[in-house]
């Protein structure tokens, strides 16, 4: 929704009783709007500095639509028509455009969005608009994520990240996991961390091998540190209400910072580490074998069948 | 000397079990939360809710039990005497949570009616000790009440002309306790019911019928007219009639002798991993406790675990009220666990003795040992810690460790001594509330059906989604009045077409008497519509409370094999493969094709006789009955659980009592 500030443009004119000024006045309203605009809601700033009523400024405004100035657009709720400067495609492109910067989207939920400011716009209008602007590359059609067969617009051109971010991010998890299950034979998880980066580095994603012992990759250890730092300040917070006598879930917990949700093993080391280190209470789960796949997921896991599900500070 | 491992109990089953040894200084916090929350229930007049939660073993029901001795203190083994009148200090009732949904309000009124009878520190009972001071408040001189109620247990001596004194004394003395418990009446909302009942107590008289009816509501016909009891309404829920007998017991203590409440194994109302029912309804009943009452500090217990699904299930308003207050029980501090063991060691006499002189705190236990094992586990509880001491303990004194049970081994020991002690203590009145819990547990073990919520059908206990449709059980363990007239309203229903597919299940140590006419007529008029009726043996009835036991401890956390907890999956698969042959009988009785339709008239007027007279020689019973002696030799041969015979000549019938033979 973007109505017009009413304020600046008609102070110019605050003076004024001539036609041509109200005209003059009303077509800069007009012109400044997002959106058509309701007779009443024009009327509404102009009514102070030219004592129009509804009545009158919607006569003006029928005039200007007679000489092809303005344009008549269907009522939305119930105000009354719409009048807006631009003629129906020039509305139509600009709420597509307007929806697909935000994010994009696929057709039939941009078909809806559509649908709350021009309610009578018809499927083939609206897919002309749309051939119209992928023609002329104001809109971008995006490829199919995997798995979902839906395809999205988007008034940008595909980015690379969006597509391989998953499969990073399944990559590191599974990497993660893969760290902890060695842990249990004593392989240490920040070596399978640097056999998985050694790994990496020698394949076709890199240019030339870095020289030994210059990582890319920032120092694990200050950003464990500062993943742990995070966890203990959510935790004091949540802890602070005493609602379950100190006690927070892991799956609440998890959901306080985005942060904690996308690195999910890294977030379950760094509990596991405060435990280890005497700093808090983790309590074990005592039958995970009762709970669903995705209770156990949002869970805090060793990778040894050990699931907990409460923290708590141990003083 | 016999030297006993005292780490051999590392679980307090129940709040009323005197805690081997106790340190203080594990979970204080807790326990001064949950003392300061009783000083504002005594000072604001309101009742408070406190829920306190920890890890299976973190020692939740050890520190109800620590609350309980620290307000009741240890029943004073001088007890035949009646103290001058003090109030208790507080009415204590823990209760564990093994209840059916819509039975929860009458099971926590069943357990109040229990405890308020265990002894207090001076010896008198709970609710007697109340009593006696409430009375004693109308009084200028207290002693007087106190010497009436001495008075009026005496044996009444034989009557001499000369000394009229004596029994003017005792005459008014009744007077004066009527005219109190009127008064009483006045100040607490009693009710008539309970005001009558407690006269009856208060006079020492009926204290057998007294306890009954606090239990049930309900007694014979006959025995509510003599002691001026009047029937609850038909229509009256008896859930609501539970709750308001409790809120009258609240009344009575007023702020003085706060109620205390404890619930103990919430996990075990959850009948199956999506049942809510149960949940839900205790979130209501707590919370209309808490509202409805005035003094009343509720403890309830939880796992930790638990908590996620108690916020899913229960209304959020009702939460808010439960947990109240929170409390939670931590792990063990290495400080608090080189506490714990030498107190547990000093607790058995012998080691305690032994122990004198050595430097090493933890003697016999090796120091570095208890310091490897709260090493390797961070979060150590109680329970963990006092099996790891047993093990140590076993090694110091034989050399080894016990061998390790296995889980099969384990769990047949347990159910045997949970099936003995269901079968010792069982008695009919408790068959609703076994048949309530239990029957669901064992109809979802084996896939019988499973428990639908619908409370469009008044006199249906329990509802079944089956293959074979909807499955109404409806239960009819009543004597008298109640019974005919809950049979009418089946009956009703039946011949309306409102219920079909109906079981009436009646335990089959209770008759329907020969003078009950009417509700044979009803009974027959059901069975002659295809309602069945099935008649639990006593020994069914305690596989089935066996079973409901094993699996309330393993939901709770309070089934433990070395210190590690057994979860209910297991005890359901051990009880699945060995499922004994009574409980199979009754599941199988529930399913259409094995259903036996029809009243055995002659079965019940045989249990009436030989309840009547004990023992009675066959040929004197078919004579009694109007029937032939074949007729009646086989009725006994067909229900060999329930009567027993002696080879004559004479053949002589006599009740067998369940249990009997393993107390024996």
């Amino acid at each position: 929704m973007s109505d017009v500030s009413f304020e600046s443009e008609t102070r110019a004119d605050a003076a004024s009783t001539d036609p041509r000024d109200i005209e003059t006045a009303l077509l800069n309203l007009l012109a400044e709007a997002q959106d058509p605009l309701a007779a009443s809601k024009l009327c509404g700033s102009l009514r102070k500095r030219y004592g129009l009523s509804t009545e009158a400024t919607e006569a003006l405004l029928v005039n200007h639509v007679r000489l092809g100035t303005v344009f008549r657009y269907a009522p939305l709720r119930s105000e009354g028509f719409r009048y807006w400067d631009r003629d129906r495609g020039h509305y139509l492109d600009a709420i597509i455009e307007r929806e697909l910067r935000a994010a994009a989207l696929p057709i039939h939920t941009l078909r809806g969005r559509v649908a709350r400011r021009l309610a009578d716009a018809s499927e083939t209008e609206l897919r002309e608009r749309i051939e119209g602007l992928l023609r002329v590359g104001r809109l971008h059609e995006l490829p199919r994520v995997a798995g979902n067969r839906v395809v999205r617009l988007s008034t940008k051109p595909p980015d690379p990240k969006d597509y391989i971010s998953g499969l990073i991010q399944r990559l590191v998890h599974a990497i993660e996991e893969e760290s902890l299950r060695l842990a249990a034979f004593g392989v240490p998880c920040a070596a399978t961390f640097a056999a998985a980066r050694a790994l990496l580095e020698r394949s076709a994603l890199y240019g030339p091998p870095a020289p030994d012992g210059v990582s890319p990759h920032v120092d694990s250890a200050a950003t464990e540190q500062d993943l742990e730092h995070q966890i203990l300040e959510q935790l004091r917070r949540l802890s602070a209400d005493l609602r379950h006598g100190g006690l927070v879930s892991t799956r609440e917990l998890r959901g306080t910072q985005p942060r904690f949700a996308h690195e999910h093993a890294a977030f379950d080391r760094a509990l596991l580490r405060l435990a280890k280190d005497g700093r808090v209470w983790l309590f074990r789960h005592d039958f995970p074998a009762s709970l669903t796949e995705s209770e156990r997921k949002a869970m805090v896991t060793d990778g040894r069948g050990n699931y907990y599900n409460g923290i708590s500070f141990k003083e | 000397m016999d030297i006993i491992n005292p780490f051999a109990q590392s679980i307090v089953t129940d709040a009323w079990q005197a805690p081997q040894s106790d340190v203080p200084m594990i979970h204080a916090g807790v326990f001064e939360l949950c003392c300061e929350v009783l000083e504002q229930v005594r000072r604001s007049g309101g009742s408070r809710s406190v829920l306190l939660h920890g890890l299976p073993g973190s020692g939740k029901t050890h520190l109800l039990a620590r609350v309980r001795t620290n307000l009741n203190g240890v029943p004073n083994d001088m007890a035949a005497t009646v103290p001058v009148p003090l109030p208790p200090n507080v009415l204590f009732i823990a209760v564990r949570l093994r209840s059916g949904a819509r039975m929860l309000c009458r099971h926590l009124r069943r357990t109040l009616a229990a405890d308020l009878f265990r002894p207090t520190r001076l010896g008198m009972s709970q609710l007697e000790q109340l009593l006696l001071y409430r009375l004693a408040q109308f009084l200028k001189d207290r002693k007087k009440a106190q010497k009436w109620w001495i008075d009026l247990r005496q044996p009444q001596k034989p009557r001499r002309w000369w000394l009229f004194g004596k029994t003017d004394e005792a005459g008014r003395a009744k007077q004066e306790i009527e005219a109190m418990i009127e008064r009483l009446d006045e100040q607490a909302a009693l009710g008539r019911n309970l005001s009558a009942i407690l006269r009856h107590l208060a006079l020492g008289r009926h204290r057998r019928n007294v306890r009954d009816w606090l239990h049930d509501g309900v007694l014979p016909d006959g025995v509510m007219r003599d002691l001026g009891l009047v029937a609850a309404p038909e229509d009256e829920d008896p859930e609501e009639q539970a709750l308001d007998m409790v809120c009258a017991v609240s009344r009575l203590a007023d702020s003085s002798t706060p109620l205390v409440l404890c619930f103990d194994q919430v996990e075990a109302l959850q009948t199956s991993p999506d049942d809510v029912e149960g949940l839900y309804a205790f979130g209501r009943m707590v919370s209309s406790l808490r509202d409805k009452t005035r003094n009343t500090l509720l403890l309830s217990c939880v796992q930790t675990a638990f908590l996620d699904k108690l916020d899913e299930i229960i209304r959020g308003a009702d939460m808010d009220r439960l947990a109240e207050k929170a409390g939670l029980l931590k792990p063990l501090s290495v400080e608090e666990a080189k506490r714990l063991i030498p107190v547990r060691l000093d607790s058995a006499p012998a080691v305690a003795k032994m122990r004198k002189g050595q430097s090493n705190k933890l003697w016999p236990l090796k120091p570095n040992r208890i310091a490897e094992f709260m090493d390797g586990n961070p979060a150590c509880t109680p329970r963990q810690l006092i099996s790891f001491c047993e093990d140590e303990f076993e090694k110091w004194r034989h050399g080894q460790a016990q061998p390790a049970t296995s889980l099969e081994e384990f769990l047949t020991l347990q159910y045997t001594l949970e099936y003995g002690q269901a079968l010792r203590s069982s008695h009919s009145h408790q068959t609703d509330e076994t048949l309530a819990h239990g029957l669901p547990l064992v109809l979802a073990l084996l896939g019988r059906g499973k428990q639908v919520v619908d409370t469009g059908h008044k006199y249906a206990d329990l509802i079944f989604e089956a293959d074979a449709g909807r499955l109404y059980i409806s239960f009819c363990n009543q004597a008298g009045n109640p019974l005919t007239a809950r049979l009418a309203k089946l009956r009703e229903a039946v011949e309306q077409g409102r219920i079909a597919n109906l079981v009436v299940v009646r335990d089959s140590r209770l008759a329907i008497s020969q003078h009950a006419k009417k509700a044979q007529e009803h009974l027959d008029a059901l069975t002659q519509r295809e309602v069945t009726l099935l008649r639990p043996s006593a020994e069914g009835l305690a596989a089935i409370e066996a079973f409901r036991s094993l699996l309330s401890d393993a939901k709770a956390g309070d089934l433990a094999k070395r210190g590690e907890g057994i979860g209910p999956g297991a005890v359901e698969e051990w009880f699945k493969a060995h499922l004994p042959p009574s409980v199979a009988d009754l599941a199988d009785g529930l399913t259409p094709e094995r259903r036996l339709i029809g009243r055995e008239a002659i079965y019940d007027e045989l249990l009436e006789l030989v309840q009547q007279e004990r023992i009675v020689r066959l040929d004197e019973a078919a004579e009694r009955l109007h029937r032939d002696a074949e007729t009646i030799a086989a009725c006994v041969a067909g229900h060999l659980d329930q009567f027993g015979i002696l080879q004559g000549p004479p053949l002589v019938i006599f009740e067998k009592v369940a249990g009997a033979e393993s107390a024996a």
